[in-house]
């Protein structure tokens, strides 16, 4: 094969041949020059300059959150609605993705091929997801057809029908489905661990099960939908070549306004546990590769401890996640089986090290310009920069929160890196779960700790 | 799953929306995208084009060299020389972070080393491209462990369905350009790439393009400094593949030992690009096959239910139409049910075709593949990276940047007719070769 490409790993300048030195307070040395404005995101990039957001509650309750973005002819859009897994009830874990999936399949008015048909006649895309605090439909559309699919996202929104016979086709795909789900270490391992991390907080749950699969009834669907999918629950985030202001606050209107307001339930309240340490191994014989995940249960991105653990995880080579209620600090290996107990020890020592020690200069600022960069590099496309407002809307993020990302994770400073650390990372608060063969493994583990064993299913 | 009510009321509804949507004025392609175009003296073609929406900067250079412009004896070079230049700037770097991370690869007609990053790394970007332009600093056991490692990369996709089909047999069996030599160029000394390196590599068969956030007077100076003294080399004389006139159509079978499901590969050698027929068969190909709705999908997908699969695409399987050069072709492959014989499938494949060769295509189904084409364009044109690889492959395959706005309107304005002429003119029977894929 001619075409297959690679990575280079070229990532950061110089040192080695000591063509270039940083400094971060100042300008850089290159090979005798010295270049203003290079080589260092941490101290030369300014706030990020968005263009304003507009935002307007419409009579009927729901809140329009629109980014003018004319670069391309085209309009991307987010139809959110709070609510998600975590709403999903007790005994029907699942109910939110299976909404997602059955959403665009048919409504009162069109069968699902013709409901497809009518997307793609727009110059559109469009599908739904459920995420643990949102369901949202998402959609881009060539600029001038965005009338239509305001409509057809309110169609779906408002008159999906949940057919009866792809309920039966859902349930039956879902379940044949489950067993291959649960053939992949790293799909079981998450479950474990995030019900392990979340004990009896709804973020535990993350998807179907064979019993819940069976129970999911049209009717359980249309309580959900009927409950969370109401105007005064739900934002419309557009961002593209937008008509001019008066005109989309119009065209809005005449797309929504029909829909009526209504009380929103009353939401159960729940209580984010506090870190419970749990070591889980689950058996699989004849495994030659362990899967692991270690973590805990964070701050939320509201926190001021937030940003000082983005640049701790990037630190020590894990990843954070945020959620309204909580955040996720993980760590992922599948090493073979004859290295786990070194890949272990590895990971809570560098957890050991960022909560006990300060992280050095070079560390932080290499942490910061990876942060940096990564947020801005997802801002790019509309599609990132609808997903950013998303999050902001749903995880109650001060409005300042995009422009103001760069500055703050450039103030994070070496002290507040191991505070926050050891707050929530110290390797005696993690949870970890891995799959793999228990006879293999179990003696490399004393060290550790005394695992839970639980057979795989 | 579709029924036939579905599918009519479906185009009824269609309609209404056709004729809902000339209620909105009739905007074609309004995108145009500023750039500016200069030469260093050392024959290095630099590219500007400016977009300060977002923090974000994308450098992107290409070089007139790839695995069909290697000289005989010399064949796999390109993609050789791609892994030391890649091995050559990991050599004056240490990891850094990911945003800076770059990437490469090397097509049928040319080469391309690119990466975004925030717009305050555009000067690290800039100086780890001249790095690589530099040179190789190649030495014997530098050349021994790339070659190791393309041998080991090349067996890690041993045992993949398809592979052999894809990228060997397929290749070979539509175009006599597309030699299949073996990845490793074992005689070659560390002396022989350096040679094909500083010929092939050099700034004046090169352009560099800088695409989004940052000041033109700033990057004018950094490249200058950082490229400018990179000397220039005489001028290769590239090697124009021609394709001899084709006696007859040929059909092969060859046999997966890995793949599971069978498949056929049809294709066609395809017009000039860029001319009318080129992009007539490009909108024929998104008629066929634009996803869901497309002719196939409805057709033979849902109708007749036999394939699972189709990929297709002018220069199939390499990545995009652009990779080509000339000539090209129009391939598709269709991975489809074992009940039926690989001869159902290319019938019903034509079938198809030959529909549309005898009655066009309807102007609803046109409308509603340009909507989708156009979704598609703006979609790419959205990152600054994405922008940078067009306007350079289209001054390093076209000699007109300006392509960028004008080749999408070309796409736009072609019409059913000239659909139907070009399906009646290149997609025949007559014309079409075939590789059947059985399975064990």
């Amino acid at each position: 094969m001619r075409y297959r490409s690679f990575t280079v790993a070229a990532r950061k300048v110089a040192a080695r041949k000591s063509l270039l030195s940083r400094d971060c307070e100042g300008a850089v040395q290159y090979t005798g020059l010295w270049i203003s404005l290079l080589f260092c995101a941490a101290c030369t990039l300014a706030a990020q300059t968005l263009p304003p957001v507009y935002e307007s509650t419409l009579p009927d309750g729901l809140t329009l959150v629109a980014l003018e973005d004319s670069r391309v002819p085209m309009v991307t859009m987010r139809l959110v609605f709070p609510g998600g897994s975590r709403r999903d009830p007790k005994d029907l874990p699942g109910v939110a993705a299976a909404i997602a999936d059955l959403l665009l399949q048919g409504t009162a008015n069109q069968a699902a091929s013709q409901f497809q048909e009518s997307v793609a006649m727009l110059g559109a895309s469009m599908n739904a997801v459920a995420g643990a605090d949102q369901i949202s439909i998402a959609g881009s559309v060539i600029a001038e057809n965005l009338p239509g699919l305001l409509g057809l996202a309110s169609e779906a929104a408002r008159e999906a029908a949940f057919p009866e016979l792809e309920m039966v086709l859902y349930r039956q795909s879902r379940k044949q489905g489950l067993p291959r789900q649960h053939a992949q270490p790293g799909y079981v391992v998450n479950e474990f661990f995030r019900a392990a991390i979340f004990g009896g907080h709804p973020y535990a749950n993350t998807a179907a099960t064979a019993v819940s699969i069976d129970r999911m009834s049209r009717q359980a669907v249309v309580d959900y939908r009927d409950k969370y999918f109401v105007p005064n629950n739900a934002f419309l985030i557009l961002v593209g070549k937008l008509p001019a202001r008066a005109q989309l606050l119009k065209l809005v209107t005449e797309q929504f306004s029909s829909w009526p307001r209504k009380p929103l339930a009353d939401t159960p309240k729940t209580v984010v546990p506090t870190p419970n340490r749990r070591l889980i191994l689950l058996d699989r014989p004849g495994a030659t590769r362990a899967e692991i995940r270690l973590g805990a249960v964070v701050a939320t991105p509201r926190d001021a401890d937030y940003f000082p653990l983005i640049a701790a995880s990037l630190v020590v080579g894990g990843e954070i996640a945020g959620y309204d209620e909580a955040g996720v600090f993980s760590m992922a290996a599948q090493p073979a089986n004859e290295g786990v107990g070194d890949a272990l020890q590895s990971m809570l020592e560098r957890l050991g090290r960022i909560s006990k020690e300060p992280v050095t200069a070079r560390e932080l600022s290499d942490a910061r310009a990876a942060a940096i960069g990564r947020s801005l590099l997802r801002l790019e496309p509309q599609a990132g920069l609808a997903d950013e407002l998303t999050r902001f809307k749903i995880l109650h993020l001060p409005a300042d929160y995009i422009a103001t990302y760069t500055v703050r994770m450039n103030a994070v400073t070496p002290d507040q890196v191991r505070q926050a650390a050891k707050k929530y990372l110290a390797p005696e608060n993690d949870t970890i779960v891995m799959a793999g063969d228990a006879s293999k493994l179990q003696p490399q583990l004393q060290k550790t700790g005394v695992f839970e064993i639980v057979r795989a299913k | 799953m579709r029924h036939v009510e579905d599918v009519v009321v479906g185009r009824l509804l269609g309609l209404c929306l056709g004729l809902c949507l000339t209620a909105y004025p009739a905007v074609e392609m309004d995108f145009h995208l500023p750039f500016e175009k200069y030469k260093l003296p050392n024959g290095l073609r630099v590219i500007l084009s400016r977009d300060t929406t977002v923090p974000v900067a994308a450098v992107y250079a290409i070089y007139d060299v790839g695995s069909r412009t290697e000289e005989k004896g010399r064949e796999g070079f390109a993609l050789l020389c791609e892994r030391l230049a890649a091995e050559a700037s990991r050599d004056s770097v240490e990891p850094k972070v990911d945003n800076l991370e770059r990437k490469g690869a090397a097509h049928p007609d040319y080469t391309e080393f690119y990466g975004a990053t925030p717009s305050n790394e555009l000067g690290l970007a800039l100086w780890l491209e001249s790095n690589r332009m530099h040179g190789l600093a190649l030495t014997e056991e530098k050349l021994k462990t790339a070659r190791e490692a393309m041998q080991q990369e090349a067996h890690s996709f041993d045992g993949q369905p398809y592979r052999k089909a894809l990228s060997e047999q397929w290749p070979a069996l539509i175009s006599i350009n597309n030699d299949v030599t073996s990845d490793d160029p074992n005689a070659a000394t560390a002396a022989d790439v350096s040679k094909f390196f500083n010929t092939w590599y050099a700034p004046n068969n090169a352009v560099l393009i800088i695409s989004g956030d940052f000041t033109i007077a700033e990057a004018k100076k950094m490249v200058e400094q950082y490229f400018a003294g990179i000397p220039s080399q005489p001028q290769p004389l590239r090697p124009h593949p021609v394709e001899p006139a084709r006696a007859a159509s040929k059909t092969v079978t060859v046999h997966d030992e890995y793949a599971r499901v069978p498949a056929v590969i049809v294709g066609w050698p395809a017009p000039k690009r860029h001319s009318a027929d080129w992009y007539a068969l490009d909108m024929l190909d998104a008629l066929l096959t634009g996803g869901r709705g497309s002719r196939l999908d409805r057709e033979v997908m849902n109708g007749r239910q036999s394939v699972l699969q189709i990929e297709a695409n002018l220069g199939w399987p390499s990545s995009a139409p652009m990779d080509f050069k000339d000539p090209g072709y129009y391939a598709a492959m269709l991975i489809h049910k074992p009940a039926f014989s690989a001869q159902d499938i290319v019938d019903q494949y034509q079938q198809v075709i030959d529909a549309v060769a005898a009655t066009g295509v309807d102007s609803l189904e046109l409308k509603r593949a340009k909507a989708l084409l156009r979704l598609d364009k703006a979609n790419s044109l959205q990152t600054a990276l994405e922008r940078a690889r067009l306007l350079g492959i289209f001054e390093l395959l076209d000699g007109d940047p300006g392509l960028i706005d004008r080749d999408f309107a070309a796409r736009l304005a072609v019409t059913s007719d000239q659909i139907q002429a070009a399906a009646k003119k290149y997609l025949t029977s007559a014309r079409r070769d075939v590789m059947v894929i059985e399975v064990k």
